[in-house]
């Protein structure tokens, strides 16, 4: 680069130009963020866990606050529990000034069964990061329970004696059972569906169970007010029996020619994998736009539109397996209420 | 009769010809190639109570890419490339899948614009519009270049750029006297495609001039906006726009045997929400000043850099501040380990060699970063809240060019502090060299040896010890080429990660404030291995097959240590 006369000038132009823009970040700030010694501070309780109410009628819109105070932010969980059925509501926050809305329990629930009228809950706080603190409620009783959302579509609630469901098998397992039962209770009403196994050959599925959109809705397929695949969930309540190597894999299966026929070998199945590693009733939720298609060579691997399409879902299967490399172990998991939300997830 | 159907055989025939040399001309075709055999075994003291990971893994896949490069005329010039992807367990065709990876027209119109539409690579300067570097590319080792060239490539990394898909034009203005000519540039592209309920389109759109005043002196102004479309959403009417400009001034000169140049660059950025009831109420601003001092001695092949940078805490440019790397993915090789089946950390190997842990996107957010990765500018050169020095010397090497160095030091500092006053300071040392071998003993085969190292230290003094912190990270990579045979190199690459230390990670809402904080604490060592052969069909097109191991020993929770054992088989093409 050859120089030019008033190129020796620049220099001193933009060593103006720089103290000039230097000076500006001379700037005089307030800390951001929350302040670490409100976090990060000594933890102890100034105002100890209590509710606004004794007892609580949901039905009639009732809600109970409850209220603490903590000397620094710390990650807190509230578990509400029925001291009668077990069921639980998890609230969570880190906040410490616990009021209004940030507690409010509507009677919703997080693990089943569903809260009634009569029960007794009461209320722990504990934390994460000092296990050794924990506070208590008063016991609170409902009078009266959350009615469940309206809306949604119904798959099954399995208490319908009439309603037609697929089921099948691998011959090497011992499946013990694959069918309606009521021997504990249910999340929502009487009964559930019930598959149990035991993996005796170092093979991973189990057994299966089919619903079409005929027995369930009365359709060909699945209709729901939108095509949007993020706006139509999902739901169903799954049982956990404390085997920690089942896996619920629940598979959507598209009529992708719209022909009335389902041909696993040409027709896309899109599915969800849950680890059933949880004891009790829990809740599941997700958007059809969580699925994937199935990699399972002539099941439901190849679409023939090449994408998922949440508005030609002829049916829904749900598949108890045993997690890979496992063998000889127990299998099993309870399936309740099982419901498509649209815009959301069911919240009970 | 006959003689009819003889002259229209000919005529065909010429026909067809002359199509088929036309057709030779102004087609072309490009494309790549990949085999990848990957077979993994885990083991290590995580197996003592894991006893749900498989411990055998087989992956790999096949892929094609096709590109047809059309050139209907001079002007003119079209390209498809199409991908056919078969997973390795993907049998009898179940697996694949077929995709449209690029497509684009680019050309010149009347012979004064030239414009691109479809994907185009876009990039402006650091502070605007910048694809930064990922972590762990310090030097260069042949045994992990292959990988992170696919890295790069399925990535679409083309040097600093971003790949966009919409319209850009350029054109230029000469002039006779005064300033020699004015570059304007102009580009408009889709961000992110709403989901027509609540989340709306996000476009990006940016406009550079350039001022050639003349070979001593350059203007250039940009300005950049993020902003989402109103009413593309229907139950969403919020508004979001990410606005950023600068001016970068540039002169240099001639002195004796040394070139000097200096660049000058400073902007504002503002965010401005509107229809959202838990945004900021004020459009959130700030600026950055940035001078940067470069010094070439041509004939001893030395080059050295001298920069100052201020980077406001508030300064947002998310075209320059998007994250490659993405800590928080699922790494493909043995995705989830322990009874609980938690998502294993990504590891220097996993960097080195997974694709899918990149993100391809802008983003609006400032996502997530390890800080034992990179701490000081885990955001690149545009990291908010950063102001201090930095200078980098390199050495091209000696005559016969047998010897290359490079070695380079920053020097940064907070300017707000992060939930307290105290300031974080940050220094970074960072020195690699390449030893060609053969230059010496005079063979006329390969032996290239490198090694590089790197230490960063991020110290802030606490009020009461709570906000104290200390992080101290080592990293070093070194590599061996040697050809044992024409085009047959002996390959041996190890890479380094030692960490040490306390910091307090921000997390952020969506508006980028900070609303709480993660207590992040490292006492880890990882080690990757590496050995093999690769065969050099040509500059672009490898086999390489290597045996890969991979050691994690993480003291803060020792029961998942484990060491992962790969090997490897890697046909790549590119042609």
């Amino acid at each position: 680069m050859k120089a030019l006369n008033f190129s020796h000038r620049l220099p001193l132009l933009f060593a103006a130009m720089f103290s000039v823009l230097s000076l500006f970040s001379c700037r005089e700030l307030e800390p951001e963020g929350p302040e670490l010694i409100d976090i990060f501070g000594e933890f102890y309780i100034i105002r100890p866990l209590t509710q606004d109410r004794n007892s609580v009628d949901f039905s009639a819109g009732q809600t109970v606050e409850f209220s603490a105070e903590l000397s620094v932010r710390t990650p807190w969980s509230l578990s509400i529990r029925s001291i009668e059925t077990g069921a639980r509501k998890i609230i969570t926050g880190n906040e410490k000034l616990i009021m209004g809305d940030v507690a409010r329990w509507n009677g919703s629930v997080t693990f089943a069964p569903l809260f009634s009228a009569g029960e007794h809950v009461v209320a722990t706080m504990t934390f994460s990061a000092f296990p050794d603190s924990t506070m208590v409620s008063d016991t609170i009783l409902i009078t009266g329970s959350r009615p469940l959302p309206e809306g949604g579509i119904l798959v099954s609630d399995f208490e319908d004696p009439d309603q037609v469901f697929e089921t099948f098998s691998e011959f090497q397992f011992e499946e013990t059972s694959n069918g309606i039962e009521s021997l504990f209770p249910a999340a929502i009403g009487d009964n559930y569906w019930y598959m149990f196994g035991r993996d005796n050959n170092r093979s991973v599925f189990v057994c299966g169970m089919r619903i079409t959109a005929t027995s369930a809705q009365g359709t060909p397929v699945f209709e729901f007010p939108t095509e949007n695949e993020d706006k139509v969930w999902f739901n169903v309540f799954v049982f956990g029996a404390g085997a920690p190597n089942t896996q619920l894999v629940i598979d959507f299966q598209e009529d992708d020619n719209l022909d009335g026929v389902y041909v696993p070998s040409q027709e896309g199945t899109y599915n969800y994998l849950i680890n059933v590693d949880w004891t009790g009733w829990r809740i599941i939720s997700f958007p059809y736009s969580a699925t994937a298609l199935s990699t399972n060579g002539g099941l439901g691997n190849i679409d023939a539109n090449g994408k998922r399409e949440v508005d030609r879902i002829i049916a829904i299967q749900f598949i108890l397996l045993s997690a890979a490399g496992q063998n000889d172990n127990p299998v099993g998991f309870g399936l309740d209420h099982a419901i498509f939300s649209i815009n959301g997830p069911f919240e009970p | 009769m006959r003689s009819n159907k003889i002259y229209f055989l000919l005529l065909l025939g010429l026909a067809t010809a002359s199509v088929q040399a036309q057709v030779a001309n102004k087609v072309s075709f490009s494309g790549a190639g990949r085999f990848l055999l990957d077979q993994g075994r885990i083991g290590g003291d995580l197996l003592e109570t894991d006893t749900t990971t498989a411990r055998r893994e087989l992956n790999g896949q096949a892929l094609f890419d096709f590109g047809i490069n059309i050139r209907p005329n001079d002007d003119t010039e079209i390209k498809a490339v199409t991908r056919v992807e078969n997973a390795i367990d993907g049998f009898w065709g179940a697996g694949i899948t077929f995709q449209l990876r690029e497509l684009y027209a680019r050309g010149v119109a009347g012979g004064v614009v030239r414009y691109a539409i479809g994907d185009i690579d876009a990039a402006l300067t650091p502070y605007t519009l910048w694809n930064p570097a990922s972590e762990f590319r310090f030097t260069r080792t042949e045994a992990f270049e292959v990988f992170r060239e696919i890295v790069d490539y399925e990535n679409f990394y083309a040097d600093s750029s971003w790949r966009q898909q919409g319209l850009e034009a350029e054109w230029q203005l000469d002039f006779a006297r005064g300033i020699r000519s004015m570059t304007f540039h102009g580009l408009v592209s889709k961000n992110r495609q709403t989901d027509y309920f609540s989340l709306p389109d996000r476009l990006l759109a940016f406009g550079r001039i350039g001022v050639d005043v003349s070979p001593a002196l350059n203007l250039q102004f940009q300005a950049i906006n993020i902003f989402e479309v109103a009413e593309s959403a229907q139950f969403n009417d919020a508004e979001r726009a990410h606005r950023a400009g600068s001016a970068l001034i540039s002169t240099g000169a001639t002195a004796g045997q040394m070139n000097w140049r200096l660049d000058l660059e400073s902007g504002l950025s503002s965010v401005r929400y509107a229809n959202i009831a838990e945004a900021p109420e004020e459009n959130t601003e700030d600026f950055f000043v940035d001078a940067a001092f470069r010094i070439q001695w041509p004939r001893r092949k030395l080059n050295l850099h001298l920069a100052y940078r201020d980077v406001g805490p508030d300064y947002r440019a998310p075209g320059a501040q998007s994250r490659r790397l993405n800590p928080g993915a699922s790494p493909e090789a043995f995705s989830f380990y322990t009874n609980r089946e938690t998502q294993r950390p990504i590891t220097i190997g996993d960097i080195v060699r997974d694709r899918s842990l990149y993100n391809r996107t802008i983003v609006t957010e400032l996502t997530a970063f390890n800080p034992v990765w990179e701490n000081a500018e885990a955001y690149g050169q545009a990291t908010p809240n950063r102001r201090g020095l930095s200078t980098r010397l390199h050495w091209a090497g000696d005559s016969a060019r047998r010897v290359e160095g490079r070695a380079s030091a920053s020097w940064l500092t907070e300017i707000r502090g992060e939930g307290t006053e105290n300031l974080r300071q940050f220094l970074t040392l960072e020195g690699s060299g390449l030893l060609r071998v053969s230059g010496f003993t005079g063979w006329d085969k390969l032996l290239d040896l490198n090694l590089g190292l790197r230490h960063q230290q991020t110290m802030r003094n606490g009020t009461e010890g709570i906000d104290q912190v200390r992080l101290n990270s080592f990293q070093a990579e070194a590599g061996l080429q040697w050809e044992i045979y024409p085009r047959l190199d002996l390959l041996g690459g190890v890479l380094l990660l030692k960490a040490q230390g306390n910091e307090f990670l921000a997390e952020r809402d969506g508006f980028n404030r900070i609303d709480f904080y993660d207590d992040f604490q490292a006492d880890l060592s990882e080690i990757w291995w590496s050995g093999g052969l690769q065969y050099r069909f040509s500059d672009t097109m490898v086999l390489t097959a290597q045996y890969m191991v991979m050691d994690r020993q993480n003291n803060l929770a020792p029961v998942n240590n484990y060491t992962l054992r790969q090997a490897v088989v890697l046909y790549n093409l590119f042609f």
